[in-house]
């Protein structure tokens, strides 16, 4: 399930939406497409394109490590992961 | 595998891989993965030393144990086995980094065996108040490098936790932050992709993915060899300029940058071996998704990647990521697997190149925000080859990190890398700034092309402004007295030479010839022939020297092409030239006119014109002008110091241009010619006693004719001055060779007729120790240039085509002015000059050195001889029927080129009904056709071309072989051996019976051609009895089992059945030849085992592939005296051994007992200072082991001969009288049961006196190393048989274990699994003791 609040201010933080769309465009499939559950690595992404995706959220101010993103790879899991990391429940909104 | 269970399970696939490289090479401290963390700062030692071991605990593979299995290796933990950190004080030490760096070094370098040793060990240095290193060492068995990190970071994490709880890295948690991931779910992971159908896909994916890649090259066309101890490392970071522009180039082509740079990068390793496409290797993590994400563990994979060339750069670029993308998608399959799937295991035949390691992340480790650390990585690993690595984000820092294998690289190799690597990187990345494509970007940095192109032919010299008559005429008039021409039974003095020269010039010039002509010569070597070519320059004009071995057609093709003015020949050979006006020597004058000659040649004018072969069937003729040739002889006269008191042997055929150069060396040094007779440059034993009569100092030969020089006895300790050598290319081991033998310098030469004989040179002295002999310097006034296919300057180390320039350029080919202007082409880098395209390929050395490699095209030189494979073939194509022809030079023998033919016949012309010719075989019918064809093409071709352009075989196809690319693909042409082969057929009425009787014993349908080896064929020592037992009961002749062991073939036996009065060659005797091999490498010595007998090395020594000879106990021979003991047997056996084997190193083997004895020889042989390589021991056990055994009783000693023939005794108690040990070896039918009875008896000899001698020896200690190969399997009674055992007995034991039992040691299973063992450890100590002599 997404949240793409299109209201929420644009900040450093991470949102679904954000994760989603980054995600989206480093396999060149649309959001829709990609279920919470599906396996990324299903959907054709590999540790190099992560490595990219991960560095640039590093950079962002999400501390995630790698080594914790490359366990599970799905989009709900890696929003629990950030979520965790931003001092959140890990509810979804 | 629960945390503390002691449940064992195997390997992981990728852990086996591993487990097997290790278990090969015992001694190799590789597998070692290091790395050290180097901390300034306040750390709290105890609290890291709590992380340390806490973190440690967490890790179940740092704590495994291993034990070789039934059925395979198995692992375990052992909370025992932890690594806990050991704390070092180092702190009051003179040094404390450098003793640490020490301490490091070593403890990394200590091979580690995993059945014994701990995988892992950590420390931490102090090394001051505020300083410390912490080391961690990890066998690649439990951990890779991902795994590294992951420990060290959470080592950090707790560090971190310790001394702030309550924040772990920024995050609000409050335990000990996350624990890493249990290694059991990897091992589960790994069982289940094993049995799963997703790696049926992987492997189909990858061998669809691979079909016909090509074979695997590293950075320098070396051959592979393997990784062991530390390779070369050379880190240095990537400016500004080239990350910003590769992150750029990576937006602009929407790829991400590690693709992006693994693909550049990739290009630049497929640029160096110079084809269209290359295969390198890429990392595959294999964590992602993975249960191995957060364990550390070994589950790395090196994937192959094939790299194509392409015109569009983005294509290059997009290609390359998909093939990158795809294969990730299928990366858990292992490389090692891709390997065996792919047959390439065996020998050193890798999968990949060189291996490119993109590691986009930068994360230093951070302990706590007041300590600063530095990651030094000490060692990742075996490196094969070399691994290209790049670390960092690029956006604030990318490091290229080279390793190399320093079997292979130099350490100034691997830093010329990383410089030419980077300038390569930014160039690309400019030239697709610009819109060019990866082909424009030249290979070689700036400042290497001017070192290669300007620097290495800096050549210029001062060259008198003359011609070779100038100069000739010079030393004629200053020195009359001296001999210019000497012959057997005749001599001529300068003046005489001046005197007959211009007689015969001056009747020369009445008959028109001046400056630009050309007169034909057809002499047989005579002072005739020197006195000619002499006076046709006297006379202004240029020779052209004729073989009246060519058929007439040929010849006459020639002397049309050349406007001739005259042709100078004998009585002989007169009527060849009717058409022509000519001179013979009678009617020569011999007294000059008073007068000086009118006009001399001019330094343009010609001075010779050579034929050579031609491509398109027409031989074209070269014309060298004087100035070519003057800078060529001044050269040579001055480099080499040629004088008057020089005597040069001419035996080249004028023919050759070699020929040139001993022809007016010596007039222009004042030296004297010795003109040998016709025939003698083909008979070593006369060559050598000419150059004694007349005192030689100076002459040349083809590499292959000196090889026949140096094998001829009276070769032997001959005093010259120079030798020189050119026209082929001069091997290593005829380099050393010639040393051995001849006292004398030894120049290697290099040249096409297209550049007046030679343009390069290279001293090929005794302390030589190039393993590839270079062709080496330019002469004189000439340059050289390796250039790529755009005539960009290549670097050291890469193959490309060579071009010649300079002076000694010919002025083209007579009268083919379209031919000439494509070979002789402007020199782009000095203006006005002009190049050759020589069509030969090179490769410069750092030294400045040039390495010839071979042709780019269809040209071969047999025994020196230039053949363009065209000719040939148009003249094949003329032949009635032949459709298509195709020629190869093959060498399907090692030592043994040969030109064979490929003929497709017209099927309109194929008589019908020829298969069924009455009362013959198929085999018979179809061996008589080939060769009546064989007949036809045969003596077609000799009216076409000369003798030694004619195939030695012909094969007739049908359909030809195509690559993928639809071109011929040569390597796929059959051998001839099964069509209408040489000697194919048997001749004799014995050879047709023989073969009959080959085939019978064999078991084979057709009887096999007279050159057919035995054992090639499928025999062994076996049927080799049952071979010699049909001969004999088919010519009441035998022959003995010695006889069909050296000359296995149909005609070699034949030969001796029908041969009168011949000695047998039972196979009894002191020594055996083990392999018929003359390879030159130095030769393996077999020592017999218990039974006295060498034959059971045979298999063993053929599969190792050099000359071996077998030693037989002289207890065999009732009529020899037995020796007193082990010590007096080895010095028997070094007599031996030193008369088959006079000088060099040799190699020692021996199984059981012999092994024993090899090791008194090899301390025998050292006191004699011979040079001892390998000493293997198969399964052997020091002296003193046996000392307390029972001696054996005659009953017993034959029962051994049960164990000697294959046959465990135990299985037999009811075999106790040598009748019935006997009755049933002979039944067995086992070589041993067919022995006469005599030499059973001296089998049993050999066996009880040679155990008796055993028991009391003592052995003395061998300063060498023993190789000890134990039968793993076998010695349940007595496991204190092992290797270490020898530890008293030599400076050092290397240790294998191979899974056999003691008795299959020398069988045929065997010796596939041991031969390559000694092969690569023989190959090494052979460069090895080559280096140090």
């Amino acid at each position: 399930m997404k949240s793409p609040d299109q209201t929420e201010a644009r900040t450093t933080e991470m949102t679904m939406a954000r994760l989603c769309t980054d995600v989206a465009r480093m396999i060149g499939e649309s959001p829709e497409e990609i279920a919470d559950d599906d396996n990324l690595v299903d959907h054709g992404l590999d540790s190099m394109r992560m490595l990219d995706l991960v560095s640039r959220w590093n950079d962002d101010g999400v501390a995630v490590p790698f080594s914790d993103f490359i366990e599970r790879p799905t989009l709900r899991d890696w929003w629990e992961l950030v979520q965790r990391h931003q001092g959140r429940d890990p509810e979804v909104s | 595998m629960s945390r503390g269970g002691q449940q064992r399970r195997p390997l992981s696939e990728a852990q086996s891989g591993l487990w097997y490289a290790q278990r090969l090479a015992p001694d190799n401290a590789a597998f070692n993965t290091a790395h050290a963390l180097w901390i300034e700062g306040d750390l709290d030692v105890d609290a890291f030393v709590r992380a340390a071991d806490m973190a440690a605990s967490e890790v179940d593979a740092l704590a495994l144990r291993m034990v070789e299995g039934e059925d395979g290796p198995l692992q375990w933990v052992d909370p025992a086995w932890r690594p806990r950190l050991e704390l070092i004080d180092l702190s009051l030490d003179a040094d404390p980094a450098e003793t640490a760096r020490a301490c490091m070094f070593d403890e990394r370098s200590k091979p580690v065996d995993p059945t014994r040793d701990r995988l892992a060990c950590q420390r931490l240095f102090v090394l001051g108040e505020a300083r410390f290193v912490w080391y961690l060492r990890v066998h690649h068995l439990a951990t890779d490098g991902y795994g590294m990190a992951l420990f060290g970071e959470r080592v950090a994490e707790r560090y971190c936790v310790d001394k702030d709880p309550g924040i772990s890295q920024g995050r609000a948690v409050s335990d000990t932050g996350r624990a890493l991931g249990s290694f059991g779910a990897v091992l589960d992971e790994d069982a289940a992709y094993r049995d799963g159908d997703r790696r049926q896909r992987d492997a189909a994916y990858w061998r669809e993915a691979l079909a016909g890649a090509p074979a695997a090259s590293g950075l320098e066309a070396v051959a592979a060899v393997p990784a062991s101890g530390d390779c070369h490392r050379w880190v240095q970071p990537l400016d500004r300029k080239l990350r910003e522009g590769l992150l750029a180039l990576s937006q602009t082509l929407r790829q991400s940058w590690p693709d992006v740079l693994t693909a550049l990068t990739a290009d630049y390793c497929r640029r160096h071996v110079g084809a269209p496409e290359s295969v390198v290797g890429v990392p595959w993590m294999g964590r992602l998704g993975s249960a191995s994400a957060r364990v550390p563990a070994m589950v790395m994979n090196v994937l192959p990647l094939r790299v194509r060339e392409s015109e569009s750069f983005a294509t290059f670029i997009e290609q390359t990521a998909i093939a990158l993308m795809k294969g990730r998608r299928h990366g858990r399959y292992r490389g090692e697997q891709i390997r065996r799937d792919l047959g390439l295991v065996g020998g050193q035949r890798r999968l990949h190149g060189p291996l490119i390691n993109v590691q986009p992340f930068y994360r230093p480790l951070r302990l706590s925000d007041t300590l600063e650390t530095r990651l030094e990585i000490l060692s990742t690993g075996p490196v094969d080859d070399v691994t290209l690595g790049f670390r960092g984000d690029a956006s604030q820092v990318l490091e290229l990190e080279i390793e190399a294998n320093p079997a292979i690289y130099t350490a100034a190799q691997v830093e010329a890398h990383a410089t030419r690597l980077a300038t390569y990187l930014q160039a690309a990345i400019d030239t697709h700034a610009r819109g060019g494509t990866l082909a424009d970007v030249a290979l070689a940095t700036p400042e290497e092309a001017q070192r290669y192109v300007f620097d290495v032919n800096a050549t210029a010299h001062p060259v008198p402004d003359a011609t070779l008559v100038s100069l000739f005429e010079a030393t004629m008039t200053a020195h009359p007295e001296a001999t210019a021409l000497t012959t057997p039974g005749r001599t001529l003095s300068y003046a005489e030479l001046e005197q007959r020269t211009r007689a015969l010039a001056q009747q020369l010039r009445e008959r028109g010839v001046g400056r630009e002509s050309i007169v034909a010569v057809a002499l047989p070597r005579s002072l005739e022939l020197v006195i000619a070519l002499v006076a046709i320059q006297r006379a202004g004009g240029a020779y052209l020297p004729l073989d009246s071995a060519q058929p007439d057609e040929r010849l006459a093709r020639i002397l049309a092409s050349a406007r001739l003015a005259c042709v100078l020949t004998d009585d002989d050979d007169l009527h060849r030239f009717a058409d022509w006006p000519t001179l013979v020597p009678t009617d020569w004058r011999q007294q000059p006119e008073k007068a000086p000659l009118a006009s001399s040649p001019r330094p343009q004018d010609a001075a010779y014109v050579i034929y050579t072969s031609g491509s398109t069937g027409e031989p074209k003729g070269v014309v060298v002008e004087h100035r070519a040739i003057v800078n060529r002889l001044e050269w040579m006269r001055e480099q080499f110091d040629i004088g008057r008191d020089d005597r040069i042997l001419q035996k080249t055929p004028a023919t050759f241009d070699v020929s040139v150069w001993e022809f007016f060396l010596p007039l222009l040094a004042g030296a004297t010619l010795v003109v040998a007779p016709p025939q003698a440059h083909r008979d070593p034993r006369a060559l050598v006693s000419l150059i004694r009569e007349y005192r030689v100092t100076t002459l040349h030969f083809v590499p292959s004719m000196l090889a026949a020089f140096l094998s001829t006895p009276a070769s032997h300790g001959l005093e010259l001055d120079r030798v020189f050598v050119s026209g082929e290319a001069l091997s290593a081991e005829l380099r050393d060779r010639f040393h051995t033998v001849i006292d004398g310098e030894l120049f290697n030469l290099y040249g096409p007729t297209e550049a007046a004989v030679d343009v390069s040179w290279w001293a090929a002295s005794r302390d030589d120790r190039s393993r590839s002999v270079p062709i080496g310097f330019p002469v004189w006034n000439t340059r050289l240039y390796v250039l790529d296919e755009r005539m960009r300057p290549l670097p050291p180390g890469v193959a490309g085509d060579l071009y010649l320039g300079g002076v000694q350029l010919a002025r083209g080919y007579l009268g083919r002015p379209t031919l000439t202007a494509e070979r002789f082409i402007g020199d782009p880098y000095v203006p006005g000059g002009r190049l050759y395209r020589s069509g030969d390929v090179a490769r410069w050395r750092k030294d400045g050195a040039l390495e010839f490699l071979g042709r780019s095209d269809d040209q071969v030189k047999l025994r020196g001889l230039r053949i363009e494979l065209g000719e040939i073939e148009s003249a094949l194509l003329a032949a009635p029927d032949v459709i298509r022809a195709e020629v190869m030079l093959r060498q399907d023998l090692p030592g043994e080129p040969r030109l064979v033919g490929y003929v497709q016949l017209d099927p309109a012309q194929i008589i019908p009904g020829s298969d069924t010719l009455r009362g013959e075989t198929r085999d018979e019918a179809a061996s008589e056709r080939a060769r009546q064809l064989r007949g036809r093409l045969t003596s077609h071709l000799a009216t076409q071309v000369p003798d030694y352009m004619v195939p030695a075989a012909f094969v007739v196809l049908e359909t030809w072989p195509l690559t993928a690319n639809g071109k011929l693909d040569r390597r796929s042409l059959p051998a001839p051996t099964r069509e209408l082969g040489d000697g194919m057929a048997p001749r004799t009425e014995t050879e047709r019976e023989m073969a009959t009787l080959f085939a019978r014993v064999l078991g084979a349908e057709r009887a096999p051609g007279v050159d057919a080896d035995f054992f090639n064929l499928g025999g062994d020592s076996l049927t080799a009895v049952h071979l010699v037992l049909a001969i004999q009961q088919r010519w009441q002749r035998d022959i003995g089992l010695g006889a069909v062991f050296s000359s296995p073939t149909v005609a070699a036996l034949a030969a001796l059945i029908d041969t009168p009065t011949m000695a047998t060659d039972d196979g009894l005797g002191p020594w055996i030849r083990l392999t018929p091999d003359e390879t030159g490498e130095a030769p393996l010595f077999a020592i017999h085992p218990a039974g006295g007998i060498a034959w059971n090395y045979r298999e063993l020594a053929r599969a190792v592939g050099r000359p071996a000879f077998g030693l037989q106990s002289p207890a065999l021979d009732p009529g020899q005296a037995l020796p007193a003991s082990i010590d007096e047997l080895a010095c028997d056996y070094v007599e031996r051994i030193g008369a088959l084997c006079p000088r060099g190193p040799v190699h020692l083997l021996g199984w059981s007992v012999g092994g024993i004895i090899a090791q008194a020889i090899a301390v025998r042989l050292r006191e004699l200072g011979r040079k001892v390589g390998l000493v293997a021991l198969l399964d052997a056990y020091p002296a003193e082991c046996w000392r307390n055994e029972p001696e054996p009783d005659p009953v017993a000693a034959l029962r051994a001969l049960l164990a000697i023939a294959g046959h465990d005794p135990e299985r037999h108690p009811e075999l106790d009288t040598r009748d019935k040990v006997v009755a049933f070896l002979r039944r067995g039918d086992s070589t041993l049961g067919n022995l006469p009875a005599p030499a059973l008896d001296g089998v049993v000899r050999a066996v009880t006196d040679t155990n008796r001698l055993i028991r009391h020896h003592r052995h003395a200690p061998y300063d060498g190393t023993l190789l000890h190969l134990r039968a793993a399997l076998d010695h349940v009674e007595r496991p204190d048989l092992k290797a270490g055992l020898w530890q008293l007995h030599a400076t050092r034991v290397e240790a294998l274990e191979l899974p056999l039992m003691h008795a299959e040691m020398t069988g045929r299973d065997a010796a596939a699994r041991i031969a390559p063992l000694l092969v690569e450890r023989l190959q090494r100590i052979d460069v090895s003791i080559g280096e140090m002599a």
